[in-house]
Parts: C-alpha cells; sequence; structure tokens
C-alpha cells in the first residue's frame, strides 16, 4: 500500500493512474463500511451489556425492514462500484494504436524473455522507451506463470499453449527499474527468482538500443 | 483388563454413533489443524527476514501446498463436519444419521486420504508443491515427478469421495430423521447452515473429484489432458478447480456462520434478527450464485472482457446477502442482555474478522484491480480474514460453546478470555500486512531487502507466533476441561436448541417439540453415558482395503507395487462381501422411527432420497468429463474423422445391448412391484447377461483398437489425446457398468433367498436408479465418440 | 402385467440411436446433423430418466435435485467452452 501512495504523489503512466482512481474510490468506500459496521457492533456489545432487571424478551425481533434498508444502501454503494470498474476496463482492454510497439514474452522455468519487433531478444529485462503504448503477447514455454509489472498496475498470465496480450504506457521517467517484473504465479522452486527490470529510455536511445 | 481395553478400542475403531464419529472427526481434524500450523511457522520463519535459507525453494514449495490442502481440507471443513455428525441429529431429535455404516466410512476415508497426505512428505522427492490450487500442467509427472505428488492427489480423492458420501448422508438425515414437531421452521441455525454446506458440497465436489482424477490418470495411466499444450490444459484445469473452488469457500464459511448465529442468541438473550431473511438469501442467492462467481479468480488468464464483467457483476452480487446476514448478526445484539463468555468473544470477533475479509474480497471482483492483486499477499490476507479469521473463530466458539455438552464438565472462563484476547492480537498483526504487500508475489520462498517487504513480512511473522501460541491455550482448554473440569450444569448457557436438555423454560426461539426423545436428552449423563452399540468392523475394513490398493498405485510397474494392489483388493473383496453378507442376514438393521417431520419428501423413501442425492452428484461428476472432452474438442485444432477409428456398427449394436438390458431391469422392478419374484429372477439374470455381453464387445473393441495402435501413447498427438479421453471416459462408464454387474450377483442371490417381496425391494428400485443412470451416460457417449 | 409404456420407451430410444447412425452417414460432420444428434441423444437420456427412473411418477421435490444438478452443469460447459473465446 506504501508502494501505491508514493505511485499516487509521482507523475503516472495511465495505466497506473486509471488503477490507483479506482482503487482509492474501493479504499474510500470499502474503510467507511468497515469503520461504521464495527463500530456499530462495538457499541451495541458495550451498550447492551448484561445487566440486572432488563428483560429482552420484550422488544419486538427486528424483521425484513432493516435488513431492506442497508440493502439498498449496499446496492448503491455496489453498483457505484462496479460501474467504475467497467468504466476503467480501458487497462484491460487493448488500444487500437499504430505507434504501439508489440514485444513478444515467454515465460519458462525460470525467467522472461523478450523479443522486440525487429527480432532483438533479451533475457530478464525489458526495455522500453519513455511514454511509449507498449503491447505484450505474452505466452509460456513450460507451466503457468503470471507476468506481472505492479507499478505499472498490469498483469496477465503466461499460460502454455495460448498467447494473452497485456498492455501499459511506458514510465515517463527514464531509467532501471530494478526488480518491476515479478512472475505470480507458484511455477516451481525457482518462482521467486523469476524476476526481471524494467529498463525506460529516451526515445532516441531507444532507437540506438534496438537497432545494435 | 485386557478385555475392557480391547472393547474400548472397538467401540471406537467399529463405532457407527454419530456422537463417537463427532469425536473422531474433531481430534483428527485437530491434528490436521497442527501439521498445517506447523508448516504455516516454518513458512512465517522463513520469511520473517529478507534473504533468508531456512528452508529450501522446494521444500517451501512444499510447505505452502500441503498447508493450503491440509488446512482447507483435512482441518476446517472435517472440524465442522465433526461438530455437525455430533450435534445436527441432536439438534433435530433424530436417533442418528441417516446411514450410520456410512458416515463411519466417511470418517474413514478422511484419515485414510490425511495418511496419504502425511506420508507424501516422506517418499523420496517429497510432496506435492504446486500449492494447493496446481495450477497445471505443474502437477503432471512432467515437472513434479515422483510418488508424493501422485499420493496427495489420490488421498485427496479419497477425502472428496468422502465428503460426498458425507453429504448424501446428511441430507437425507436433515430431511427424512426429524423428530416429530421438528418442522421446517423449527430447524436450529446451525443445522440449516450445515445443510446449505452440504448442498455446496454435494454439487461442487464432483467437480474436484473430476479433475483430480483427470490429473492422477494422467500421472499413472499416462494419459495427456494436462501435457497437452495445444488443448490449452491450464484453462481447463482452471475452470474445473475453480468452479469447485469458489463454493468451497462457503463451505469452509457456512458452519462457522451457523455456530456465530447460535452463539449470538445464546448470549444475546435475543432471537435472531431477520431470521427468515437470511436463510431465504442464504438458499436463492449464496447457495446458487457461489457457483456462478468462480471465473473471478482467472481475469488475468485471457478470457474475453464480456465474460469478465458478467462474472465480475455476479461476484459483487454475491457479497449483498452477506452484508444483510452480517448486519443481522449485528442487529440481533440490539436490546440484548449480552453476556461475553468465551464463545461469545470468538463469535463477535469471527464477524469483525469476516467484515475486512469480506470487504477486500469486494476489491477482488474488479478486474482492473484484479491486475494488481492477482496472486499478491493482498489475496493472501483477504482470504486469510475469511478462513482463519471468520471460519476459524467460528468453530473456536463452537468448541467453547459445546465442550460443556460433550464432556459434561465446565473450562476455565479466564483463560478462554485470554486466549481470545491473544488470538484476536495475533490475528491481525499477523495478516493485516498482507493487505498492505499488494506488490509481493505469493507462494515466493525468499525475497531481496526492498521497501517495505521486511517490515511488513518481520511484523506478520511475529504475528504468526503470538496467535500460534494462543492456541496452545486452545490445547490445554479442551484436554484439561474433558478429563479434569468441574462439573457443567447440564444446560449451562440456557440455550433452546434441541442438543441441549431442556430443564428449564427455553429462553429464546421455539418451543420444545412433543416426543419422548426429549426425556432421553435430560438422562443422558454426557461423556459418561453409554452409547448404544451398533458395531461395525467393515467400514473401517473397506478402507483398510482401498488404502493398501492405492498405496500401490504410484508403485504399480513394480512387482511390489503390484503385490500391495492386489492384497488391498482382497482386503477390500473381503469387506465388501462382509458388508453384504451382514445385509443379506439382517445383521445390521437400522430401525427407522414411524413418525418425522419430512416435508418436503415424505412421500420418498429414505434410501431413496439418499440415492437421488447421490445421483445428482453424479450427473456434475460425468457431467464435468463430458464437459472436459467438449472443451478438449473445442480447443483441439483437429481430430480423428467419423468412423476412421471407431466402428459405428459395433458401438450402434453395443448401445442396443445396453439399451435392453435398461428395458430388462425396468421390467424387473415392475415384476417385483407386482410381487413375481420368478420373473424378477428372470429379468435380472437377462440384464446380467445383456450387461455382460455389452462389456465383453468392449473389451474386445478395446483390443483391437490397442492393435490398429490407437494408443495414449501415440507419437501423433490428435491421436493421443483422441485415445486419452475415449479410454478414460469410456473405461470410466465400463468401470460403472462392472460394479452394477457385481452388484446385480447379490441382487440375485437376494432375490434367490427371496427377501425381495411385493411391500420390500428397496433394493431393486435403487438399483434400477443406478442401471438407468448408466445407461443415459451411454446414450452420450455412443454419438460423442462414435459419431461426432 | 407389464406397462406397455415401458416397451414403447425401448423402441423409441432403439429407434434414436438408428436415426442417429443414419444422420452421422448422410450428414457427415456437418453443424445441422450434430444438433440433431444431440437433440436425439437428449431426448433419449430425458426418456430414460422419465420413464426407467420414474422421475415422472417422483415428487416434485425429487425432481429439483435433478434439475439444480443439471443447471449447475450448464453453467459450468457454458463458460467453459466461452474461455475458448
Amino acid at each position: 500500500m506504501f508502494g501505491l501512495l508514493s505511485m499516487v504523489l509521482a507523475a503516472q503512466p495511465q495505466t497506473a493512474e486509471t488503477f490507483s482512481q479506482l482503487f482509492n474510490l474501493y479504499l474510500a468506500f470499502g474503510t467507511a463500511a468497515a469503520v461504521i459496521v464495527i463500530s456499530l457492533l462495538v457499541f451495541f456489545v458495550i451498550r447492551y451489556r448484561a445487566r440486572d432487571g432488563h428483560d429482552p424478551s420484550k422488544y419486538p425481533v427486528p424483521g425484513w425492514k432493516v435488513a431492506l434498508i442497508t440493502a439498498m444502501i449496499t446496492l448503491s454503494v455496489l453498483v457505484t462500484a462496479e460501474y467504475q470498474t467497467i468504466a476503467s476496463e480501458s487497462n484491460i482492454t487493448i488500444p487500437n494504436d499504430t505507434n504501439a510497439i508489440h514485444i513478444k514474452v515467454l515465460g519458462f522455468q525460470w525467467g522472461w524473455s523478450f523479443t522486440y519487433p525487429n527480432g532483438k531478444t533479451t533475457l530478464n529485462n525489458l526495455t522500453v522507451p519513455a511514454g511509449a503504448v507498449i503491447i505484450l503477447n505474452i505466452t509460456s514455454r513450460d507451466v503457468f506463470h503470471s507476468f506481472g509489472i505492479p507499478m505499472l498496475a498490469e498483469k496477465m498470465d503466461a499460460i502454455p499453449g495460448k498467447v494473452n496480450t497485456m498492455w501499459f504506457q511506458a514510465p515517463l521517467q527514464t531509467g532501471v527499474y530494478r526488480d518491476a517484473i515479478r512472475c505470480y504465479e507458484l511455477c516451481g522452486a525457482g518462482h521467486a527468482l523469476m524476476i526481471a527490470n524494467l529498463t525506460v529510455v529516451s526515445q532516441q536511445s531507444w532507437q540506438r538500443w534496438i537497432s545494435s | 483388563m485386557m478385555e475392557q481395553a480391547i472393547n474400548w478400542l472397538k467401540g471406537w475403531l467399529f463405532t457407527t454413533n454419530h456422537k463417537k464419529v463427532g469425536i473422531l472427526y474433531i481430534f483428527t481434524s485437530c491434528y490436521f489443524g497442527f501439521v498445517g500450523a506447523v508448516l504455516a511457522l516454518l513458512m512465517r520463519t522463513q520469511l520473517s527476514v529478507p534473504d533468508n535459507n531456512f528452508l529450501t525453494g522446494n521444500f517451501y514449495n512444499q510447505a505452502v501446498t500441503m498447508h493450503g490442502v491440509i488446512m482447507i481440507f483435512w482441518f476446517l471443513s472435517p472440524l465442522a463436519i465433526g461438530f455437525a455428525n455430533y450435534f445436527v441429529p441432536l439438534q433435530i431429535g433424530a436417533e442418528d444419521l441417516a446411514f450410520p455404516r456410512l458416515n463411519a466410512l466417511s470418517y474413514w476415508l478422511y484419515l485414510a486420504g490425511g495418511i496419504f497426505e502425511i506420508i507424501s512428505f516422506f517418499v523420496p522427492g517429497g510432496s506435492a508443491n504446486g500449492g494447493w490450487t496446481t495450477y497445471q500442467p505443474l502437477g503432471t509427472s512432467q515437472f513434479s515427478p515422483g510418488a508424493g505428488p501422485t499420493l496427495v492427489f489420490i488421498g485427496w480423492i479419497l477425502l472428496t469421495v468422502s465428503v460426498t458420501l458425507g453429504s448424501v448422508n446428511f441430507i437425507t438425515t436433515i430431511f427424512w430423521m426429524r423428530a416429530p414437531g421438528v418442522t421446517i421452521s423449527r430447524i436450529p441455525m446451525f443445522t440449516w447452515f450445515m445443510f446449505f454446506t452440504i448442498v455446496a458440497m454435494l454439487f461442487s465436489f464432483p467437480a474436484l473429484i473430476a479433475a483430480l482424477v483427470l490429473l492422477v490418470s494422467d500421472r499413472v495411466l499416462g494419459t495427456v489432458f494436462f501435457s497437452l499444450a495445444s488443448i490449452q490444459p491450464s484453462i481447463l484445469w482452471d475452470n474445473l478447480f475453480w468452479f469447485f473452488g469458489h463454493p468451497e469457500v462457503y463451505i469452509v464459511l457456512l458452519p462457522a456462520f451457523g455456530v456465530i448465529a447460535e452463539v449470538l442468541q445464546v448470549f444475546s438473550g435475543r432471537p435472531l434478527a431477520a431470521k427468515n431473511v437470511i436463510l431465504i438469501s442464504t438458499a436463492i442467492i449464496v447457495l446458487p450464485l457461489s457457483f456462478g462467481v468462480w471465473m473471478h479468480h482467472m481475469f488475468v488468464t485471457g478470457v474475453p472482457l464480456a465474460l469478465q464483467n458478467v462474472f465480475s457483476i455476479s461476484t459483487i452480487a454475491i457479497s449483498l446477502p452477506f452484508d444483510l446476514i452480517t448486519l443481522a448478526f449485528i442487529e440481533t445484539l440490539l436490546h440484548g442482555n449480552i453476556r461475553l463468555n468465551a464463545p461469545m468473544l470468538f463469535a463477535l470477533g469471527g464477524i469483525v474478522l469476516f467484515i475486512i475479509g469480506g470487504i477486500t474480497g469486494v476489491f477482488l471482483s474488479s478486474p482492473v484491480l484484479d491486475r494488481v492483486f492477482r496472486g499478491s499477499y493482498f489475496v493472501v490476507g483477504h482470504f486469510h480474514y475469511v478462513m482463519v479469521g471468520a471460519a476459524i473463530f467460528g468453530l473456536i466458539a463452537g468448541i467453547y460453546y459445546w465442550l460443556p455438552r460433550m464432556t459434561g464438565r465446565m473450562y476455565n472462563e479466564g483463560l478462554a478470555k485470554i486466549h481470545f484476547i491473544v488470538s484476536f492480537i495475533g490475528f491481525n498483526v499477523l495478516y493485516f500486512p498482507m493487505n498492505l504487500l499488494t506488490d509481493m508475489p505469493r507462494r515466493i520462498f525468499t525475497y531481496q531487502s526492498i521497501g517495505d517487504w521486511p517490515l511488513l513480512n518481520g511484523v506478520a511473522s511475529i504475528g504468526a507466533y503470538i496467535f500460534a501460541l494462543a492456541q496452545i491455550a486452545l490445547a490445554y482448554q479442551v484436554l484439561n476441561t474433558w478429563f479434569r473440569g468441574p462439573p457443567s450444569p447440564p444446560n449451562p448457557w440456557g440455550a433452546a436448541t434441541l442438543e441441549w436438555p431442556q430443564v428449564q423454560t427455553p429462553v429464546v426461539g421455539q418451543e420444545a417439540p412433543q416426543g419422548g426423545w426429549i426425556g432421553e436428552l435430560n438422562t443422558e449423563n454426557v461423556g459418561k453415558e453409554k452409547l448404544h452399540d451398533n458395531l461395525s468392523s467393515r467400514p473401517i475394513l473397506l478402507t483398510a482395503g482401498i488404502f493398501v490398493a492405492l498405496l500401490g498405485v504410484p508403485y504399480y510397474s513394480s512387482s511390489l507395487g503390484i503385490a500391495t494392489i492386489l492384497i488391498g483388493l482382497l482386503i477390500l473383496a473381503y469387506s465388501v462381501i462382509g458388508w453384504a453378507m451382514d445385509d443379506l442376514k439382517e445383521r445390521f438393521v437400522v430401525q427407522d422411527s414411524e413418525a418425522g417431520e419430512r416435508w418436503p419428501f415424505h412421500l420418498v423413501s429414505k434410501l431413496k432420497l439418499g440415492m437421488w442425492t447421490f445421483l445428482s452428484s453424479e450427473i456434475i461428476f460425468f457431467g464435468t468429463f463430458i464437459g472436459a472432452y467438449l472443451y478438449i474438442r473445442a480447443a483441439s485444432p483437429s481430430w480423428i474423422a467419423v468412423g476412421s477409428v471407431h466402428s459405428i456398427p459395433i458401438g450402434a449394436l453395443n448401445t442396443i445391448l445396453l439399451v435392453t438390458s435398461g428395458l430388462t431391469m425396468a421390467l424387473a422392478l415392475e415384476s417385483i412391484r407386482e410381487g413375481n419374484q420368478r420373473n424378477l429372477l428372470a429379468f435380472l439374470g437377462i440384464t446380467f447377461l445383456l450387461g455382460s455381453a455389452f462389456m465383453g464387445i468392449k473389451v474386445s473393441e478395446w483390443a483391437d483398437l490397442a492393435s490398429k495402435g490407437f494408443l495414449i501413447s501415440s507419437q501423433n498427438q490428435v491421436i493421443s489425446i483422441a485415445a486419452s479421453s475415449y479410454y478414460f471416459l469410456v473405461g470410466l462408464h465400463g468401470a460403472h457398468v462392472t460394479a452394477g454387474l457385481i452388484v446385480m450377483i447379490y441382487l440375485m442371490k437376494k432375490t434367490i433367498n427371496g427377501q425381495y417381496t411385493k411391500e420390500e425391494h428397496r433394493g431393486i428400485e435403487n438399483f434400477a436408479l443406478y442401471w438407468a443412470f448408466v445407461d443415459v451416460i451411454w446414450c452420450f457417449l455412443f454419438p460423442l465418440f462414435y459419431l461426432m | 402385467m407389464v406397462k406397455l409404456s415401458t416397451l414403447y420407451v425401448w423402441a423409441y430410444i432403439v429407434a434414436a440411436v438408428m436415426a442417429e447412425v443414419y444422420i452421422s452417414a448422410y450428414m457427415r460432420s456437418s453443424a445441422s446433423g450434430y444438433t440433431a444428434i444431440s437433440l436425439l441423444a437428449t431426448s433419449q437420456a430425458t426418456a430414460v430418466v422419465l420413464f426407467y427412473m420414474q422421475l415422472k411418477e417422483e415428487p416434485n421435490s425429487i425432481r429439483l435435485f435433478a434439475v439444480i444438478a443439471l443447471m449447475f452443469l450448464a453453467a459450468l460447459l457454458a463458460a467453459m467452452i466461452a474461455t475458448l473465446g
């Protein structure tokens, strides 16, 4: 969570920005709900502690009315949340961008290999130009892996026999983001070590780098 | 003295008494809970500091896998089933469960499966290490070689079989065994929630059995369901596993809700608020919808966006009834006279933790947010708040609540309160940091010192030790109360439900029903009472046979393995025949009471209700296999041409033979309904011959196919997967036919003895159902394999 | 007395098997052929369940078991095939 908060403060690429906004909405709703309901419970426990001369059976048993009201409140919160999720689905829809850079990702026990449009291949390091729209075609050579870049709020499973697509906007700040890419599905003894760096370079250096 | 000891031992090993079986379940599950906790502590120790090398990656993966498998399947559910065994019959005034021997068999199968899980650690190569979800192809022998994982999956299948038998037993019990006066509206909440749990089990576990049987078939027989990448087996497994796996969450949770609902009423002195809203929303929203949300576990597997949205909405919809239930629980406290005894503290604690776990669950319903949370510690935090927070706290409330009823003694309240406070603090120190570790992957055995990971992991590990230490107090409490506790009043809490002797006017809830069994409850001196002894050695022996036979399965290529399998089969045959002889000679008779509340099944016999319950789970079981086959056909780039491998005329002939045997079986039933024993025997005989002919032709077909190179081991991928599906599904059907043929021998023997009459022929009736069901399956298999 | 419906059901199922074979021979690998065969198979199964398993004569509460199971199964099959896109 501390990681997420720091993301909110810095200038963010689009996918991370969309995620932060949606997450903050859920967090606000969730925190409010938890605080209200738990406080109510604690209040009741204190207020109605066993006491002499109190006969609990003389009060009517609550029926469906309160339930209906709470259901309505909850429903409106849930519908709002779901609506915002669907409105944020640009994050999980591949953009129709002719300038997008397509990169193939192959997961294996244990590492990631990246193949760029011109056939250049790197191991455990994904190099992209700053701010560019990147579309990844992800698959696996052996077992089920999951390719995730938490700082960009994107993840996609790497599944043998299946090619999945995922997109993200590269960070605006150049530099090497160490261990930014990890495997998020148990894939054997080396699962913890299936880490890759994300290297962000300027547009010109990327052209030089890719043709070298 | 010696004789006494033997009788004591027999009394436990051969028992079919629901209370004794319940106690066996409770203690066994606590043992497995201990094993799971040790594995968890090993993991937390490894993760307490960065770059630790306390455990290897391989052993860590075994620990993480078996921690999940053991805690969910051998601890949480069985502990609830233990309570259900003990208290559901008491709460509804039944003398025992509907099928007492089946209940004992369920327990022994559960234990046998658990022994497989434990010994899997000690075979070369160790235990399963692909996570409790075992995303394929990681669980196939290519990536997880060795006998250990095979034993784990076999033990798991035994557990699922045990659960299915138990589901049939409990549904029949709850609907058919209620004492006069216990109408539907008077069923207590714990029994209700167990009923919901059992229904979810009945329909979800068959999908898991099917998935595990396919996996074991891959590992042992060499089929290629999960190893052939071109048919996208990972997605097949995900679907089957989570179709089971999401209802499983409610299976774990609902029994605890049942306990909480009882405890809240008793310790607040108020009836449950909005009781009907709780029951109806669980029955018509939670239960059906729990089977329609599983794909939120698969948001990032690349399923179409529209499908993600459907499952996102269904997931968010299922949170609504839980919101209602939680608020109704809290509303129950209103105007109450709240006594904060240990059961109440744990129940309230469980509700608080469930609120947190439930809310983090809503986050996971969003496909967009799932792009960060999937596979991270946020998920681990979420489901531990539900499964440990709500479920275990609720079940611990049950332990304290019912301990006086089970032992006749009272626990130490002061120690119990300390236990609660330390547990509650330890729990939150352990799991809350995980909610913050949104970028840390689950199940990694080590990490470098980056960001807040070392801090949060360190705190979580400290919490783990606190939480674990607190449970020593629980173990001490239970044992101390059991052997040395001060005597408890018969109904110490003043509870109104019928498992407690109703000496005074009930404080809350329904009036006590009419009937003599209340007196029976009153006189009972619990703990020392003489349990009525319906001993049977068959359940444990039958399980022993299955256990030994399956123990040899991973080693079937060696002569020692074959010998083990054969010995196991001999024990199995001996106990099955013994079981049948018990019935023939009427040595084990369950007397059903004449009267009782049986609505809406008052027109159905007990056995038939059980049979239809079982068949409905078989629909899912076979349906899952057929669904897997359809999936494979849809995913496979090409398939063998119709008529090129399987001979259509022979298949059609065989189909007609089996259909005709269905006719003769129906005629056999009609004969005995009119009391004609001679015709019954004749038609049974013809059915037997037709069934045998069907199997004979089947076997000759296989021999012919194998000689033509239609083999699982074929180098041609299409032939390999086609052969895998054909031999597996048709073989499974053949196994059902063969089992039917064996039962028919018993039926014919009983017919010759003249034990079936116009009035009493339930055995024939139920077999006719089974045999027709085998027909139904073939009606689909024939066109699927021969004509399409 | 043998109930005639028992025999009729048998005759129907056998006829349906013949029809399936006929369809598969003359409409091989066509979508309409597959649909027809699937419908015939379903009708056979339904006939067995209603008459040989006597679901026709059982109370609704028993039928509910089969219906619930089939509903869940339908959800599983539909979504599973849909995941293939």
